[in-house]
């Protein structure tokens, strides 16, 4: 069945896929330097931030499919149906003009192409760089879960007005907001760290590529979860942090941990102590295993 | 079948680049051209200064009489808030109107705003007896009107240490009127691909009742102030 290298057919299917990605570039070129610009500069909108992570993704991604070249060209050339439509789909996305709808024809056109040209096959091998890019694509989700984080954003409000409570201040929580020392500090959504749970959970599936443990189950489950623990209990101390400089009259101190360099200092503070929690998870595992045997 | 196999390589490649081809010809390079792309900012709210003016002024409303109207900062928005006296009673209430202030604010649930409002302004703002209600409003002034609508709305008792209120809160919007900002975001994409936006305004009514009663009681009342309420926001607003 295979073809000899140098056919002047086969030079031509290459050309093919190289216009094919040059195309892409100049389709997404614009959109890409929007996002990125977006997400330097915090200037499109807190939804749009939610999805910074892509600063790291989108690169990572292609090196995912990079790596996988060789496997893809083995693959046998079996279009699916399902990938004509979605790039269809992707097009009319594309021309809608709409942002929202702008954005989300990029998974669309690159998961319509995995299967236009391999079916199945291909989507599954490119699949979780596919997934990174999707979960990269700035999209009003956030917007929507919002109004059913209030739970979330409550428990983080009462927590912290107990912990300062311990600490000998007076402190009073309505709903979301903690009253101290007669200023208050409102758990926004955004503050009830749902960013830092979307970034978390990124990093940790990049984490988990990377040491290769994606393919055991147990350990991915785990893992997540943990993460998911982590960024909760990273939350409420930084609202705790919050809430006693913003009430004790720190505001410079206050700004910084909220605003300034100093939240993001936190944040990728949390995100490395995910790298030694992997490992011991993952030499946990093994060595039970080894025990088992 | 070697060559066959080609053909098909070479038929799905072709297919794809003459589609991604023609997409770039419609969809980007006119953007390259001007430097500028539909995508970066959404439509205009066409309404954005007649809105300004609501929150600036407050809403006259048939059979009411403003006793009192300023501008508030409520949660981290500017709200107007008037005071009120139906014409020929002693029946009083108060509006809450928060309307879109530019073409990126969106409804984000600002009802806890004005609950934190009340329990700073009276202390220990509780609620209860709450339901979602609904009302039928009829735009019979308008000449583009579409059908009777319904207005869906939260309908509930508050009470604070010194007052006790029934409330009525939704988005009012042009010929829908929901509680819901996702219903708000579905209404407005469908809008945005024809060129459109749904302007939007957060109402809150206050009406004072009898300490600790059955906020059922009010309902009649309230359910008519809403119907004034958002015709008048249409009219004004939108």
């Amino acid at each position: 069945m295979q073809t000899p290298q140098n056919s002047p057919k086969n030079n031509f299917v290459q050309i093919l896929d190289l216009s094919i990605l040059g195309v892409l570039l100049l389709l997404y070129a614009p959109i890409l330097l929007h996002w990125v610009d977006g997400w330097l500069h915090k200037n499109i909108s807190t939804e749009h931030e939610y999805f910074s992570h892509g600063i790291i993704g989108l690169p990572f991604a292609s090196y995912v499919a990079w790596l996988n070249r060789k496997k893809w060209h083995r693959l046998p050339n079996k279009p699916h149906l399902l990938g004509g439509l979605l790039l269809f789909l992707g097009g009319v996305f594309y021309l809608s003009g709409v942002a929202e709808w702008v954005n989300l024809s990029l998974p669309t056109i690159l998961t319509g192409l995995c299967l236009w040209f391999k079916g199945i096959a291909g989507f599954k091998l490119q699949g979780f760089a596919l997934l990174l890019v999707l979960l990269a694509t700035p999209t009003a989700a956030p917007y929507i879960v919002a109004p059913y984080t209030f739970p979330l954003q409550s428990f983080i409000a009462h927590t912290v007005g107990f912990i300062l409570d311990q600490l000998g201040m007076h402190v009073t929580v309505y709903g979301i907001n903690i009253y101290i020392n007669g200023r208050i500090v409102e758990v926004a959504p955004y503050c009830a760290g749902l960013k830092m749970l979307f970034t978390s959970i990124y990093v940790s599936l990049i984490l988990l590529y990377w040491t290769d443990t994606l393919s055991s189950r147990q350990i991915k489950i785990y893992f997540l979860s943990a993460t998911i623990i982590v960024s909760i209990i990273s939350n409420i101390i930084r609202n705790t942090l919050l809430s006693y400089f913003h009430g004790t009259g720190q505001e410079q101190a206050f700004a910084w941990l909220h605003a300034g360099w100093g939240g993001d200092l936190y944040s990728a503070s949390v995100l490395l102590l995910l790298l030694p929690l992997l490992n011991w998870m993952s030499d946990y595992s093994r060595s039970q295993e080894l025990g088992v045997k | 079948m070697i060559s066959l196999h080609h053909h098909q390589q070479l038929l799905t490649r072709i297919i794809a680049i003459l589609g991604l081809i023609l997409l770039l010809g419609v969809g980007t390079v006119p953007g390259y051209l001007v430097g500028h792309w539909k995508w970066q900012e959404p439509p205009a709210v066409i309404s954005l200064k007649k809105l300004k003016q609501i929150r600036h002024q407050g809403l006259t409303l048939l059979g009411w009489r403003i006793r009192e109207q300023n501008v508030q900062e409520i949660g981290e928005h500017l709200w107007s808030v008037q005071r009120m006296q139906q014409q020929g009673s002693q029946v009083e209430a108060m509006l809450l109107l928060l309307p879109q202030n530019g073409p990126t604010d969106q409804p984000e649930v600002e009802w806890t705003d004005i609950d934190g409002w009340a329990n700073s302004r009276w202390q220990n703002w509780q609620i209860s007896q709450f339901r979602v209600a609904d009302f039928i409003v009829k735009q019979l002034e308008l000449i583009n009107s579409h059908s009777p609508y319904q207005v869906k709305a939260r309908f509930f008792r508050g009470t604070t240490q010194q007052n006790t209120f029934a409330v009525l809160q939704w988005y009012a919007m042009p010929n829908l009127g929901d509680i819901s900002p996702g219903n708000w975001f579905i209404a407005d994409q469908i809008a945005q691909w024809q060129q459109q936006r749904v302007p939007w305004v957060a109402v809150s009514i206050l009406i004072p009742m009898e300490p600790l009663g059955q906020v059922e009681d009010y309902w009649t009342l309230a359910r008519s102030l809403g119907e004034v309420v958002q015709t008048e926001i249409v009219k004004a607003g939108f």
